[in-house]
């Protein structure tokens, strides 16, 4: 049975940064490969966040050039080749300093759109 | 990653890549084939999710960093295919800009190291010299010893020291050469922070009278002469007569202070006695530590020379009260002989920038016309979302790359046309300045290059990206292609004017030379050697002189290949001497001067002057005889209008002496100067009565060249005493071209530049002509389809081309003739405004005006009118 095809895709434009973030947030769980990663985000944001590949794989490398994970060209389980990327140490600190940041600026614009709830903190 | 890693394992990363994505897709495929979809569906579905696979790729590869330069390298292939297809074209552009290019390249060298490098010595910046003003004139040479106090006994200012610079005869065994002698005082090295490259260098020491003389090599002579020889340290040479010892050999980048006249051997100035009979100057330099300004230099100068004013040059003040001293940097070396460099150096450099500047709006137009065939290629790409800069800069690129081009192969042109220069400047130290390919030339070179590629590749290339695709498509050319290119034919018809005037000065000095060639000089051209010979330095005083010479006038004539020799004061043509005369019985007397000379026997027939009444000098006109003398038909014609001159009598002493010489002999005129001028009258006496005035000129007739005679004769003559020195070798060929160097300079240049002219001028006459064609050609197949003959098309761009030449025939003719009137004194049997060589100029120019356009026009005949007429 086919299954149906949406008609409105709701791709919602990541920023570089955020993208970056997430990606270095998945890769915590342990070294995957690019699909692996989109359908990683895809599922856990809950259809939400389909990330596209035109930016997937340009963040990938530029992750790579700046040291923040490592490649590997590995098998998965279904005996195929594929390149997996893994989270670095320096990667690890760089994903700390990205969620403290998300959270700064969560923080800050839950304050402008609820500021009932802030104000009542 | 890494330029390491673009450069050698893009390739492997490209197939990663593709690995990569190839990899997603698969996975993805299982995917949906999970979901239930077939295989096929499964791909196509993955595909689909994927986006453009081809533009993932790019924008990953983006951000590996290089993606500039694979367009660079993408863009430079791509010139070069151009460039490989249109030979015929990147073949002038790059001999165009080779030409235009070396020739700035050679000035450049030569610019450079003239006056704009520093000597190689440690801080050259602190170096500064003395100079001297006086009425109005500015030098840089000081009087010796004068000037001595400035040194001795402490000098005027911290580390100052002399130098003078002569020729002088140096022996070294038996053997006797001419070499470049310096003598410097004491702190010249020191000052110069110098160490010898062998052995020492001269201080202090050696720079008092009475020490034991050292002398110091060059590197040069070093080399030329003991061929790098260490065990020539310790060995005495001598310069006239004074023995010296040699020391060391200076470092072997340092030419002296004046590259235009480098020293062989340096020896102290106090140390080495200075012939008499001469006057000496010095230049005076000095290194200004970090603590003295230029300023209080020269107060201290001034004060000193005031106290000697005032002390021990008293007597001179009367001359030297006026003269103001002043210090000024030199940290390129001695001054003064450059600025007779700087004159014509730069007349050619502003000639070379014009012939550059020329080169480049040729190839302007040659481009633009070319362009117009590429533009709805340009424009289909813009349709297709190429951006206007990336196109900009491809062109770019494919113009860099003529440029890159023209300027390697104007390097190769720049080391020719060097060459030309150092011959037409007569630099004579040649090997002082030779073409070398150091940093400040090739920076120079390809600074040039860039900047003539800009300059000729800009303005096209933003004429042709302008264009919008729709007009092309319709009409086959784009609105600003088709602007005026005005500016074009002005700079063409300039050219033309440039090279008429060019062409006519070349003409008129290369036929002035013949002219001159022609000239019936009196003696014989062809058969002559003349050299110097000097006894007297050469351990020969008073009557072992006239005895060498004896025994060398008697053997000389018995050498192989030789048939007659002379000696004589001055040379028989190039040099003069003149004295008033005063003739017995004539009235008048001593107020003209005429020309004399100073000969010994067989002189005329050596010089082949016939003689015509009487007899030469002989064995018997020696000291003590009675004192005769020769002159020639136009002091006979002169004096003695019509009477038989032998047997008067003149003097050249005032009207008292009017009988002191008797006339034994009349010979024909002979020019004696300067082929242009008649002889003028002139008297001879003999060498054995005066025989106080060397050095000697040899003159000597060979049977057949004297070109290939010269060595054999010398060393024959070196063969009789070796101890004699044989300098100043040349044919009388040599010695007429000598007087003639000005005709000659100008001559070469109005050549060369002339053919550069015309040839920028064929260039440009093909571009506009080329373009003409490619503008036109759905004209020319309407004109061809109604019936038009090829001659008649011909004919058609043909009349554009020589409307152009006309008008800059028009031009440059009154222009010729207004500047040939300003070397009205260099011509020779010719007027300025000769017409004849006006003609010869404007047949050269029509000549190569109609080769360069009958090429494209020809062209335009063999057009198809049906494809002409759909060529949209």
């Amino acid at each position: 049975m086919k299954p149906k095809r949406e008609r409105y895709q709701n791709r919602i434009e990541l920023l570089q940064g955020t993208l970056d973030m997430l990606i270095l947030q998945t890769l915590q769980w342990g070294p995957q490969h690019g699909y692996g990663i989109s359908q990683s985000i895809r599922g856990q944001s809950g259809e939400v966040l389909q990330v596209e590949t035109g930016s997937l794989y340009p963040a990938l490398h530029r992750l790579e050039k700046q040291g923040w994970v490592s490649s590997q060209w590995k098998q998965t389980e279904s005996n195929q080749r594929a390149k997996f990327y893994r989270l670095t140490s320096a990667g690890k600190k760089q994903l700390l300093s990205e969620q403290a940041r998300w959270t700064q600026i969560v923080t800050a614009i839950a304050g402008i759109m609820n500021p009932a709830a802030s104000a009542g903190q | 990653m890494s330029l390491w890693e673009w450069l050698f394992h893009r390739r492997q990363r490209d197939e990663d890549l593709e690995e990569e994505v190839r990899s997603h897709l698969r996975m993805a495929a299982r995917g949906h084939i999970e979901q239930g979809e077939t295989a096929e569906q499964a791909r196509v579905s993955a595909v689909r999710e994927f986006g453009n696979v081809a533009l993932v790729k790019e924008v990953t590869r983006d951000t590996w960093g290089w993606g500039w330069l694979e367009q660079l390298m993408r863009d430079v292939q791509f010139g070069l295919r151009m460039m490989a297809k249109n030979r015929g074209f990147t073949a002038v552009a790059v001999i165009t800009l080779a030409l235009g290019i070396g020739v700035n390249t050679a000035l450049f060298s030569l610019l450079h190291d003239t006056t704009l490098e520093l000597l190689p010595i440690s801080h050259p910046q602190e170096l500064v010299q003395l100079t001297w003003f006086q009425r109005g004139n500015l030098g840089s040479n000081f009087n010796w010893p004068d000037y001595r106090p400035l040194l001795e006994p402490q000098p005027a200012l911290p580390g100052l020291f002399a130098y003078l610079s002569r020729e002088a005869t140096v022996r070294l065994g038996e053997a006797s050469d001419r070499a470049h002698v310096q003598q410097v005082s004491g702190a010249y090295f020191s000052t110069l922070g110098l160490q010898g490259f062998v052995g020492r260098t001269l201080d202090a020491a050696d720079d008092v009278p009475g020490a034991a003389a050292a002398a110091v090599l060059s590197y040069a002579y070093w080399q030329r002469r003991f061929a790098l020889d260490r065990s020539v340290l310790g060995k005495t040479i001598y310069l006239e007569n004074t023995p010296l010892t040699i020391v060391g050999v200076a470092p072997p980048r340092f030419h002296g202070l004046d590259r235009l006249s480098p020293p062989d051997i340096t020896c102290a100035l106090n140390a080495v006695p200075l012939p008499d009979g001469a006057s000496y100057y010095v230049y005076l330099f000095t290194r200004l530590k970090p603590g003295l300004s230029l300023k209080e230099a020269r107060d201290r100068v001034t004060a000193r020379f005031h106290a000697l004013l005032e002390g021990e040059l008293k007597g001179e003040r009367g001359w030297m009260g006026n003269i103001k001293l002043d210090v000024r940097s030199a940290g390129t070396g001695e001054y003064g002989g450059r600025l007779e460099l700087g004159v014509p150096l730069g007349v050619l450099g502003i000639l070379a920038c014009i012939a550059l500047l020329i080169c480049c709006t040729n190839l302007a137009s040659l481009l633009l016309a070319r362009a117009t065939a590429r533009s709805r290629e340009i424009a289909v790409r813009l349709a297709l979302g190429a951006g206007r800069r990336r196109i900009l800069r491809q062109l770019l690129t494919e113009s860099l790359l003529l440029g890159m081009c023209g300027g390697c192969l104007g390097l190769v042109v720049g080391s020719g046309a060097h060459h030309l220069l150092t011959a037409l400047l007569e630099i004579s130290s040649a090997e002082t300045f030779q073409f070398r390919l150091h940093l400040p030339l090739l920076a120079f070179t390809a600074g040039v290059s860039i900047l003539t590629s800009i300059a000729f590749g800009l303005v096209p290339a933003l004429r042709i990206t302008r264009s919008g695709l729709q007009e092309v498509m319709r009409s086959g050319e784009s609105a600003a292609a088709r602007a005026s290119l005005r500016p074009t034919r002005v700079f063409l018809v300039g050219q033309v004017a440039a090279s008429v005037l060019l062409l006519t000065g070349a003409t008129l000095f290369i036929r002035t030379l013949r002219n001159l060639e022609a000239v019936d000089a009196g003696f014989d051209r062809d058969h002559l050697l003349l050299m110097s010979i000097d006894p007297r330095e050469s351990r020969y005083q008073g009557d072992r002189v006239t005895g060498l010479l004896d025994e060398l006038m008697q053997r000389l004539p018995a050498l192989p290949g030789v048939r007659s020799a002379a000696l004589a004061y001055i040379p028989v043509f190039g040099d003069s001497a003149t004295k008033n005369v005063w003739v017995q019985g004539n009235a008048g007397n001593g107020n003209s001067a005429v020309g004399f000379n100073i000969v010994g026997p067989n002189f005329f027939a050596t010089n082949g002057i016939p003689l015509l009444m009487g007899r030469e000098f002989s064995a018997r006109d020696r000291a003590g005889a009675p004192l005769v003398a020769i002159v020639n038909e136009a002091f006979a014609r002169e004096y003695f209008s019509g009477q038989n001159p032998l047997g008067q009598r003149f003097g050249d002493e005032g009207p008292k002496s009017a009988a002191k010489y008797e006339i034994i002999g009349v010979v024909k005129d002979a020019r004696d100067t300067s082929l242009r001028f008649p002889p003028r009258p002139a008297i001879f006496q003999s060498l054995w009565q005066f025989s106080q005035y060397p050095p000697f000129v040899l003159h000597v007739q060979v049977a057949g060249d004297p070109q290939t005679m010269s060595a054999s004769v010398r060393r024959s003559i070196q063969g009789i005493d070796s101890g004699l020195v044989v300098y100043g070798v040349r044919t009388m060929t040599e010695q007429i071209n000598g007087t003639l160097h000005l005709e000659r300079t100008f001559a070469t240049l109005c050549a060369l530049f002339g053919a550069l002219a015309l040839g920028l001028c064929c260039v440009g006459l093909y571009g506009i002509t080329s373009y003409s064609v490619t503008r036109r050609t759905k004209e020319i197949g309407i004109r061809m389809a109604l019936g038009a003959a090829p001659t008649e098309v011909v004919w058609f761009f043909l009349r554009e081309i020589l409307v152009l030449v006309g008008v800059g025939a028009m031009i440059g003719t009154p222009a010729a003739f207004a500047s040939m009137r300003l070397f009205r004194g260099l011509l020779f049997g010719l007027s300025p405004s000769d017409p004849g060589s006006l003609l010869v100029a404007l047949l050269m120019l029509a000549g190569v005006a109609a080769a360069a356009c009958l090429l494209p026009a020809r062209r335009a005949t063999k057009i198809d009118p049906m494809v002409a007429l759909r060529y949209e």
